[in-house]
């Protein structure tokens, strides 16, 4: 499925009649991947650690929120219109807001990852929570279990295949989540990159910097898929539906 | 000698008016095998519940071993198994087991071994439950109900959903496990013939609202299994069961 991409696209190039500056070909657009590698893997290094870092973010947020509501129902009922919100307002708007408020600083970006990050875990956790057998509950409950071990030893093992179906989304979003945070007002990164090429007319550069994207965000979902696989087979345990 | 189980005049409601017990006394001796039996709906596992304080009575009480059936369950001395093995999915059969002692506070690999090597599992320790048969994974459950060394052990229908084959070959074998340690053993069943097998007395009860209509006790010399379920003492004890059974749950049902 791979290869078709390069074929089609050369197909494209050939037949559409489409001048350079609106479909370069794949030549010149590896050899701006080529010739400005340099440039082009600094930019690509900032927007990977600002992902990074609000994926690791939005994974203490989420996971705390979600313990914090199983061991507390009552939270649930503070915590879900304002997750509800957050979650529906277009975080493209948020964005603005937050580049506004902070201006070129870390901070809003790492605020837009988390907010891309956070729900899917957060759902997912939670969903995986209750989905404890209660029977193995039942049994623990006879054996006087602590609220922890109850915790440690049945639910978290219960959400541990949702937690990782998670990250397919989670981690991925984060790459994108980094990339429009940086759209707005960056002098660093993929998203930088893109609003530049665009404004100076560098169709070859946008190309070039897509194709990082994608193989970044492929990336990240095909390591995400592998470890899912490699720590539930270790766990004799199937993937999440 | 104080019973190892005193319900007392218990009475649990689910919602108002609607009583699932009443008025239920019962004692169960030290050492004591105790069947409940009944149509479904007759509160039978609200009974079990009650006695494995994973619920509490709305009205009466419930003693285990002189205090409450909590603190019962904090001395570490009721072991429960149901129906569906409470098996851990991300742990292996030895896994499983230890959970038990792990939170007993005694984590005893070795114990655990020997009682799964006793339960004929030996070459299963690790093996994950998905990877068992349906009559391994319930000796897997048992084995977690007992492994802490409990005073109580109460089982709710552990072998109602095998097969009829299965089913009688994990009732002659618990009836073994019974005999080596002689626990006080509480079982929920729907099978006339495992209620005698194993059971000291059994206890019918009948529904609207669930109340026992009669104890009925087995007399039949043990040890009991395979060989001696096909004698005609064991058949007429069976036959008369099923008769009061028939008896109690036919009032309803012309």
């Amino acid at each position: 499925m791979l290869l078709s991409v390069p074929v089609v696209w050369v197909l494209a190039v050939k037949f559409a009649g489409l001048p350079s500056l609106t479909l370069p070909p794949p030549g010149l657009v590896f050899r701006v991947l080529l010739e400005e590698r340099m440039e082009l893997l600094s930019h690509t290094a900032v927007t990977v650690g600002e992902a990074l870092l609000g994926y690791l973010l939005a994974n203490v947020l989420a996971l705390g929120l979600a313990v914090l509501i199983r061991q507390a129902r009552s939270l649930e009922a503070f915590v879900t219109p304002w997750t509800v919100v957050l979650k529906n307002v277009p975080f493209v708007t948020i964005a603005s807001i937050l580049t506004i408020t902070l201006g070129d600083t870390l901070a809003p970006k790492l605020i837009i990852v988390v907010l891309v990050c956070f729900f899917p875990i957060l759902a997912n956790v939670s969903k995986g929570l209750d989905a404890v057998d209660p029977v193995l509950v039942d049994r623990l409950r006879t054996l006087h279990a602590s609220r922890w071990q109850r915790f440690v030893k049945a639910e978290w093992p219960a959400a541990l295949p949702y937690y990782m179906a998670a990250h397919e989304i989670a981690f991925t979003g984060s790459i994108l989540g980094a990339i429009i945070a940086e759209w707005f007002f960056a002098r660093k990164g993929l998203g930088y990159l893109i609003i530049r090429a665009t404004t100076e007319y560098r169709a070859d550069r946008l190309y070039a910097v897509t194709l990082i994207a994608s193989v970044l965000a492929v990336g990240a979902y095909a390591l995400c898929r592998t470890v899912e696989r490699e720590l539930l087979r270790r766990r004799g345990i199937e993937p999440a539906a | 000698m104080t019973p190892a189980v005193q319900c007392h005049a218990v009475t649990r409601r689910f919602r108002p008016e609607t009583d699932i017990l009443r008025e239920v006394s019962l004692d169960i001796a030290e050492g004591e095998f105790v069947s409940l039996i009944g149509a479904s709906g007759c509160g039978k596992t609200t009974l079990l519940r009650l006695i494995a304080g994973l619920d509490s009575p709305t009205l009466g009480t419930v003693r285990v071993f002189g205090g409450t059936p909590a603190e019962a369950c904090a001395r570490r001395e009721v072991g429960v198994a149901f129906q569906r093995p409470a098996l851990v999915a991300s742990r292996t059969a030895l896994g499983n087991v230890l959970l038990t002692l792990e939170i007993a506070g005694r984590p005893d690999v070795g114990a655990a071994k020997e009682l799964l090597g006793d339960f004929g599992l030996g070459a299963a320790l690790d093996r994950f439950p998905h990877q068992l048969s349906g009559g391994m994974q319930q000796r897997v459950n048992i084995a977690c109900a007992l492994v802490h060394k409990p005073r109580l052990l109460v089982l709710d229908e552990p072998f109602g959903a095998l097969d009829e084959l299965t089913r009688e070959t994990m009732t002659e074998w618990l009836a073994g496990v019974w005999e080596r340690t002689r626990l006080t053993t509480v079982l929920v069943t729907h099978s006339v013939e495992e209620a005698v097998l194993l059971s000291d007395r059994v206890v019918i009860l009948d529904r609207d609202p669930g109340h026992i209509a009669e104890i009925v006790p087995v007399t039949l010399p043990r040890p009991r299994n395979g060989p001696s379920s096909s004698t005609p003492a064991f058949e007429e004890a069976v036959r008369h069961l099923r008769s009061r059974l028939r008896a109690v749950v036919g009032k309803g049902n012309p």
